[in-house]
C-alpha cells in the first residue's frame, strides 16, 4: 500500500467507537475501521472472499467498490471434458469477474490477478492426462471469446497506479489473439507475471519496451520465438531484481541476459535436441544471489560476474548435438564452463540427465574449489555419484550438509538417514572419510520403501 | 543528554502514550514511525517526551516491540524475520490486532501495519459469510430480502 499518497482519515470518532466498547470482547471490531484501512484489508484477499465479506453488512458492502485489488481465479474448475468437474460454472466465475468489474469505482488498481485455466507445468507436463493416451488437445482449455478476454486484460491497464499485474490465461481457441502489447509500456508496473497462450509476435516485435519501475517480471509461454527478447527486455527494466523465464525455446545462437540490478534468475529453457544446435548463453549479473538454471547443455557458456551468488541450482537435461565446428570443446569442459564461474556458492545443487558427465576418476582436477559451499545436493535417476563424490568433498572444505535428493529411486520417500549410513550402494563414502576431510554433519539420502523393507 | 553532535544512532527519545506511559527508545527505533519522523524534524527539544496521543501504553510497547525488532534487522535474515513477524502477529487477540492497526496507520509504520492487515486478511481467507460472521461478529444489518438479492446477484462467490 503507498500510504504516502493516502490521506489521513479521521481517526478520533473511530477511536471513540472502539473505546466505548472495549468492554465487551465481542465488539465488531471490524465494522468500526476506517475505510481506508477496510479497504486495505480487502484489498489483500481475493475478490471472491471481499465479495463474501460485502454480504455482511452495509458498511462493507459500501467500501467494496473502492478495493485496490482485483484477483480473480477459476481454480475450483477442471476443464478436461474427459474428467469434467464444474465446467458448466465457468459462464458464473465469467459474469462474476465482469460484474466486479463493472462495480469497481477506484481510479486507482495497484493489482489485478485473473486466472483462467491451469498453469504450464501442469499444462505442459501432466495435468490432464489421461492414464495411457497422454495429454489431452486443447478443447479441455476454457472457452472464452477474445473480444471479451480483451476488455478483461485491457481494465487494469485503464486505471492509474498499476503496480503488479498477473495473467495467467488459457483459452481454447488463442487463434491469432495477440496479447495486449500496452503491458509491455506500463510505466506503473513493479511486478509481472505472465503465463498466456495468447499470441506474442505483436511483443516481440515491439520496438521497446518502457518497464522503469519493473522488479519482478515471471514469464511463462510456450515458446519464446523472438531471439532477441530477453535481451531488450532486461535491458528496459534498469530496477528488475527478480526474473524468470520458462518457455519452449528456439535454437537462438546466443541468449544474453546482462543486468547489474539482477538478484534472482530463474531460466528454464525448453529446447528440441536439433543437429544444428548452435546456442550460446552469456551472463553477466555482478549483484546476481539466485540461479535456477535448467536447459540443454549449450555449446557455449560465458559467465561472468558471481561473486554475490549464494544459491545455484543446475539441471542439465540434455547435451545438445553439436555439429558447429571441431573447435568447440568436449561436452565436459562446457558444463564445467556452467559450474566453475558459480565456485562462491554456499548452496549447489547439480542434477538433470547430464551432469553425470562430471562422474569420472579424476574429475577433481577439473573442479574449483568451493571454499563457501555448505549445502551439496547431487542428484540424477538411475546413475551413482560414486566417482565424482569424493572430488567434491575435497573441494568443498566447509560442507555441511550432502543430499542425494533421488538417489536410484523413481519413487522417493521422505525417509531421511542421518549421518553414518555406510557400506551400501548409496553411500560410497564412509562417514570417517566425510568427516575427515570436511566436517559433514548431515548426510541426507532418501531411500525407497521397497529398499528399507528389504534391508 | 549528550550534545548533537554524537552520532543519530547513540540519540534516545522519550515517547509518551495516551495515558501518559513513557518509553525511552533510539531514535532509529522511533524513526520507523514516518509520523514521528515528521514530528522531530518540527521539534526544537528532542528530550522533552512526544506524545503520541491515540495509542495507549500496553499498545505503543507493543509497536515498539516490532520497531525495535526491525530496527536490528541486520543481524536476522529475511526468512527469520518473517517468521517473527508471524510468530509476533500470532500471539495478539483481535482486540490487540485492531488497536495495533489503527496504531499503526496512525504512526505511518509502514511494515507494522501491512503485517497486521494481512493477518486480519488471512483470518477472512476461505471462510463461509457465516463463520466471518461468527468470527469477527459482525452484526447483519441487511434484510433477508436484500441479502438473497446480493447472493443471487453473485452466484460465484457464494456457491462455490
Amino acid at each position: 500500500m503507498d500510504l504516502s499518497s493516502n490521506e489521513k482519515p479521521p481517526y478520533s470518532t473511530t477511536i471513540w467507537n472502539i473505546r466505548k466498547s472495549s468492554g465487551n470482547l465481542l465488539a465488531d471490531r471490524l465494522s468500526v475501521l476506517p475505510d481506508e484501512l477496510l479497504i486495505q484489508i480487502l484489498s489483500l484477499l481475493p475478490t471472491t472472499d471481499a465479495v463474501v465479506m460485502s454480504i455482511l453488512s452495509r458498511k462493507m458492502r459500501s467500501v467494496f467498490p473502492l478495493i485496490t485489488s482485483l484477483d480473480f481465479d477459476d481454480s475450483p474448475i477442471s476443464y478436461c471434458l474427459k474428467h469434467p468437474n464444474r465446467i458448466d460454472r465457468f459462464p458464473a466465475f465469467v459474469s462474476f469477474v465482469i460484474k466486479a468489474i463493472h462495480t469497481y469505482q477506484s481510479e486507482h488498481l495497484s493489482r489485478f490477478r485473473l486466472r483462467i485455466g491451469r498453469d504450464f507445468v501442469t499444462r505442459s507436463f501432466s495435468g490432464c492426462t489421461i492414464e495411457g493416451t497422454g495429454p489431452c488437445d486443447k478443447c479441455c482449455f476454457p472457452d472464452l471469446k477474445f473480444p471479451l478476454l480483451n476488455i478483461l486484460i485491457g481494465f487494469p491497464l485503464s486505471h492509474h497506479g498499476l503496480r503488479e499485474l498477473d495473467l495467467r490465461i488459457q483459452v481454447r481457441k488463442p487463434g491469432e489473439d495477440q496479447l495486449p502489447s500496452e503491458i509491455f509500456t506500463c510505466d506503473t508496473l513493479e511486478a509481472l507475471k505472465l503465463d498466456v497462450n495468447l499470441g506474442l509476435h505483436q511483443v516481440f516485435t515491439m520496438p521497446f519496451f518502457h518497464l522503469p519501475k519493473l522488479k519482478l517480471f515471471h514469464f511463462t509461454t510456450s515458446i519464446v520465438s523472438e531471439k532477441d527478447f530477453l535481451n531488450k527486455l532486461v535491458s528496459s527494466c534498469p530496477l528488475l531484481e527478480d526474473l524468470t523465464v520458462q518457455a519452449w525455446w528456439k535454437d537462438f545462437p546466443f541468449t544474453t541476459v546482462s543486468s547489474p540490478s539482477l538478484r534472482r534468475l530463474c531460466l528454464k529453457l525448453y529446447q528440441r535436441l536439433t543437429e544444428e544446435n548452435s546456442n550460446s548463453l552469456h551472463i553477466n549479473t555482478p549483484n546476481l544471489k539466485s540461479l535456477d538454471y535448467y536447459g540443454n547443455l549449450a555449446v557455449h557458456y560465458d559467465i561472468q560476474n558471481m561473486q554475490r551468488l549464494v544459491k545455484a541450482d543446475i539441471n542439465i537435461n540434455n547435451v545438445g548435438y553439436t555439429s558447429v565446428s571441431q573447435e568447440v570443446d568436449d561436452p565436459l569442459q562446457r558444463t564445467l564452463s556452467l559450474i566453475r564461474p558459480l565456485s562462491i556458492v554456499q548452496h549447489l545443487s547439480l542434477a538433470g540427465l547430464y551432469v553425470q558427465i562430471l562422474d569420472f576418476y579424476g574429475v577433481k582436477d577439473y573442479l574449483p574449489v568451493f571454499r563457501n559451499l555448505k549445502y551439496l545436493e547431487l542428484g540424477y535417476r538411475q546413475f551413482y555419484w560414486d566417482k565424482v563424490l569424493l572430488a567434491f568433498l575435497n573441494c568443498s572444505p566447509v560442507l555441511e550438509t550432502l543430499v542425494f535428493p533421488q538417489v536410484s529411486s523413481q519413487k522417493n520417500c521422505d525417509k531421511e538417514i542421518h549421518g553414518d549410513r555406510t557400506g551400501d550402494k548409496f553411500d560410497p563414502v564412509s562417514a570417517e572419510t566425510c568427516i575427515s576431510i570436511g566436517g559433514i554433519g548431515h548426510i541426507r539420502i532418501p531411500i525407497p520403501l521397497e529398499d528399507l523393507a528389504s534391508n | 543528554m549528550a550534545s548533537t553532535s554524537t552520532s543519530t544512532l547513540s540519540r534516545k527519545l522519550i515517547l509518551k502514550s495516551s495515558d501518559g506511559e513513557k518509553f525511552e527508545v533510539d531514535e532509529n527505533v522511533a524513526m520507523q514511525s514516518q509520523t514521528i519522523k515528521h514530528m522531530i524534524e518540527d521539534l526544537d527539544d528532542i528530550n522533552s517526551p512526544i506524545p503520541v496521543s491515540i495509542v495507549t501504553g500496553t499498545i505503543l510497547s507493543k509497536v515498539i516491540e516490532y520497531c525495535k525488532k526491525h530496527a536490528t534487522e541486520d543481524s536476522d535474515s529475511d526468512e527469520q524475520l518473517k517468521q517473527w513477524d508471524k510468530e509476533y502477529a500470532n500471539n495478539m487477540d483481535l482486540n490487540t490486532l485492531y488497536y495495533l492497526l489503527l496504531a499503526a496507520n496512525y504512526m505511518e509504520i509502514k511494515g507494522l501495519l501491512e503485517l497486521i492487515t494481512q493477518c486480519v486478511a488471512d483470518m477472512i481467507k476461505g471462510k463461509s459469510p457465516e463463520e466471518i460472521r461468527a468470527h469477527f461478529n459482525i452484526k447483519n444489518d441487511f434484510t433477508p430480502q436484500e441479502e438473497a438479492n446480493i447472493r443471487n446477484e453473485n452466484p460465484w462467490a457464494f456457491e462455490n
